[in-house]
């Protein structure tokens, strides 16, 4: 790291904050070592945090259930730009196993732009830590406004397995 | 006394390394038995549906194409539990743990695939799918372009002829070198 | 002249110092753990992050009372760190400036209708009546032992060496009185992050936040430094080698009052920490103001 980037660089602090938004626990599971001794998120300055006013970050697990979309989109609604929301886990990107239930609002990026996937069921740690790596350069392009803003999807996938 | 513990702990951290993993600098260490993601090799797949049937998300399918059929792993989807590997008769499949973890910025694109061309029959020219490797591995015994040709024949040529009419049709095809989608039925053309 | 650009020298320079300590505590912190730790930079660094975000506050905020809070609680903190830095001032004023930033914790908390922010306010209150008195009972023996009341004087060089002990029971109730002054795990109950998400910060974000921030490490800088000024100087040093002594006192206060207790306690009840600020420090305070008045008495 340049002393520039020690002193100066907004993007080396990252504060994450969690929504569980029907999810197994599976991926809670795998966030929560980020914080502990063994991967120790906080040398890249990534921190936890409890409300969704202080954060950069915000990772979402789980299918969004029918129940958890109106909680899911409020919190959304109310962390100060700029900010990336990261999916995690096969549910919270595309549905997972759950794809196509009564019970789905549909995965997250039906309803909200999602930045950055992290693909497995559940990812590893690493992965997490890498996916908030990457988070910091979309929050340098999004502070310089050079960030194109994405479109929401409609799930095509999803449409074209029927099964 | 509990205090005397907690402050001998803080103690021996303080001098000692920490405990954490240098992972952006170091790779990941992956414990025996690691299910990374699925590795698809098309020479030996031979289209059964055993895998889509199989899979708990629905995240494989497979589509007729122009020229082959085409293999196509949503990775979006999938739960890495390797059913589909276990499954697998002809070891299509494998549990590939190179790539630990995948991120993405647009999941429409993180997708594994593979195409199985269609080659013709020596006999009547019918398009067959290509044999497998491993079928022509299993029945007899080595892949060469001779027991390609052979296991390319179709179902009903197979019927209409001879065993030795067959050998004595592509004898004559391997001498003359006539016969059109070689190079698909070698694995070089086609195969992705 | 020359005092006025010390003074707007200080006014920049002792702010960002005061991050740097809190970055030092959070990488000893982590080494204490066994984990590799933030730069010691990362106070700053966030800092300045929170101060490029946008700010949403909810639609019935209190705009008077944010405001309010937020200035009386970086007055609470700035100018007694400038205080002792300098060495200039009361020490009475001292003591209320430090009570007013508990004050404007307790306004900038009530400036939002958050639950969180309001339970937040009731437990910082309830440990700022447990903990003050002790603050103040600390100050006023501090006065009387040395029978001065300005910080220029009032410090342990400048009394005999007979009445050194006597020091001891005001140092022994900073000690105490340190962590929840400060805010530090096993009793930062009003701003607890994982119970009740920081408390009264539940709701500002932004520059807001950054503010509270600054003053948090500020006040912890200004009350070590206060230490090591009456308790820990034991001979009248001046100019740059009283500069240099406070930096490392400082930071091995830090190391003991805020790392060492924050690893080895977990958060407390708040009934549990107003029962202990009401029994042991208090009794203490109350003892050594008893013997010190006794003492005094006596011709001593």
């Amino acid at each position: 790291m340049s002393l520039w980037s020690l002193l100066f660089d907004p993007d080396n602090s990252i504060w994450v904050y969690r929504i569980n938004a029907g999810s197994c626990n599976g991926c809670e599971i795998e966030t929560t070592p980020l914080f502990t001794p063994r991967y120790d998120a906080e040398r890249f300055g990534i921190k936890w945090v409890g409300t969704p006013r202080h954060a950069d970050v915000v990772l979402v697990t789980g299918p969004v259930t029918a129940v958890a979309k109106e909680s899911v989109m409020e919190v959304l609604s109310q962390v100060p730009d700029p900010h990336v929301v990261i999916a995690i886990g096969s549910c919270a990107v595309s549905g997972g196993v759950f794809r196509g239930s009564y019970a789905l609002e549909g995965p997250l990026d039906n309803l909200y732009p999602v930045d950055l996937y992290v693909l497995g069921c559940p990812p590893k740690p690493e992965g997490i830590l890498t996916a908030l790596l990457e988070a910091k350069k979309i929050l340098k392009a999004k502070r310089k406004g050079q960030h194109q803003e994405k479109p929401l999807v409609v799930d095509p996938a999803g449409m074209v397995m029927g099964r | 006394m509990k205090v005397g513990v907690i402050l001998k702990h803080i103690w021996e951290n303080l001098f000692t390394e920490p405990m954490t993993k240098k992972f952006p600098k170091e790779p990941v260490q992956l414990p025996e038995g690691f299910r990374g993601r699925v590795g698809y090799i098309p020479e030996n797949c031979i289209m059964c549906n055993m895998c889509v049937l199989n899979c708990p998300a629905n995240a494989i399918e497979i589509k007729p194409e122009e020229d082959g059929k085409r293999w196509t792993l949503h990775y979006d989807r999938c739960l890495n539990c390797m059913i589909c590997v276990e499954v697998c008769p002809v070891e299509a499949l494998y549990n590939d743990d190179k790539e630990p973890f995948r991120v993405v910025t647009d999941r429409i694109n993180a997708i594994e695939t593979g195409k199985v061309p269609m080659v013709s029959c020596p006999i009547c020219g019918k398009k067959v799918p290509r044999p497998s490797n491993t079928m022509v591995k299993r029945m007899m015994k080595e892949v060469t372009p001779r027991n390609l040709l052979k296991a390319a024949v179709c179902p009903q040529c197979k019927k209409d002829h001879k065993p030795e009419e067959i050998d004595a049709i592509i004898d004559k095809i391997l001498e003359e070198g006539s016969y059109p989608d070689m190079d698909k039925l070698l694995g070089k053309e086609g195969l992705e | 002249m020359n005092i006025y650009i010390t003074y707007i020298l200080l006014g920049v320079l002792l702010p960002l110092i005061a991050l740097l300590y809190d970055g030092i505590e959070r990488k000893m912190t982590a080494r204490i753990q066994g984990r590799v730790g933030p730069p010691i930079t990362q106070s700053w660094l966030d800092f300045i992050k929170l101060l490029t975000k946008k700010v949403k506050l909810p639609e019935d905020t209190n705009m008077l009372m944010l405001f309010t809070g937020l200035v009386l609680m970086f007055a609470g903190a700035f100018i007694p760190l400038i205080m002792v830095f300098m060495r200039k001032g009361d020490l009475i004023l001292l003591m209320y400036l430090m009570v007013g930033g508990t004050l404007g914790i307790l306004l900038t908390g009530l400036a939002f209708r958050s639950p969180y922010s309001r339970v937040g306010v009731s437990r910082e209150m309830q440990m700022a009546f447990a903990y003050e008195i002790s603050f103040i009972f600390a100050i006023v023996i501090t006065i009387m032992v040395t029978g001065c009341r300005t910080l220029e004087s009032c410090n342990v060089s400048s009394i005999p060496l007979v009445k050194w002990p006597l020091l001891l029971i005001p140092f022994i109730l900073f000690l105490f009185v340190a962590p929840a002054k400060v805010g530090v795990v096993p009793v930062d109950i009003g701003e607890a992050e994982s119970e009740i998400a920081e408390g009264p910060f539940v709701e500002i974000g932004g520059r807001y936040l950054a503010i509270a921030k600054l003053s948090k490490s500020m006040k912890m800088l200004a009350l070590m430094q206060l230490i090591t000024l009456l308790y820990l100087l034991p001979a009248d040093v001046t100019g740059i080698w009283y500069w240099i002594y406070s930096f490392v006192i400082d930071g091995v206060l830090v190391f003991f009052t805020i790392s060492v207790v924050r690893n080895a306690a977990s958060r407390i009840k708040i009934d549990q920490a107003v029962k202990f600020y009401a029994t042991v420090p208090l009794t203490i305070g109350i003892i050594g103001l008893v013997i010190v008045y006794l003492m005094r008495g006596w011709g001593m």
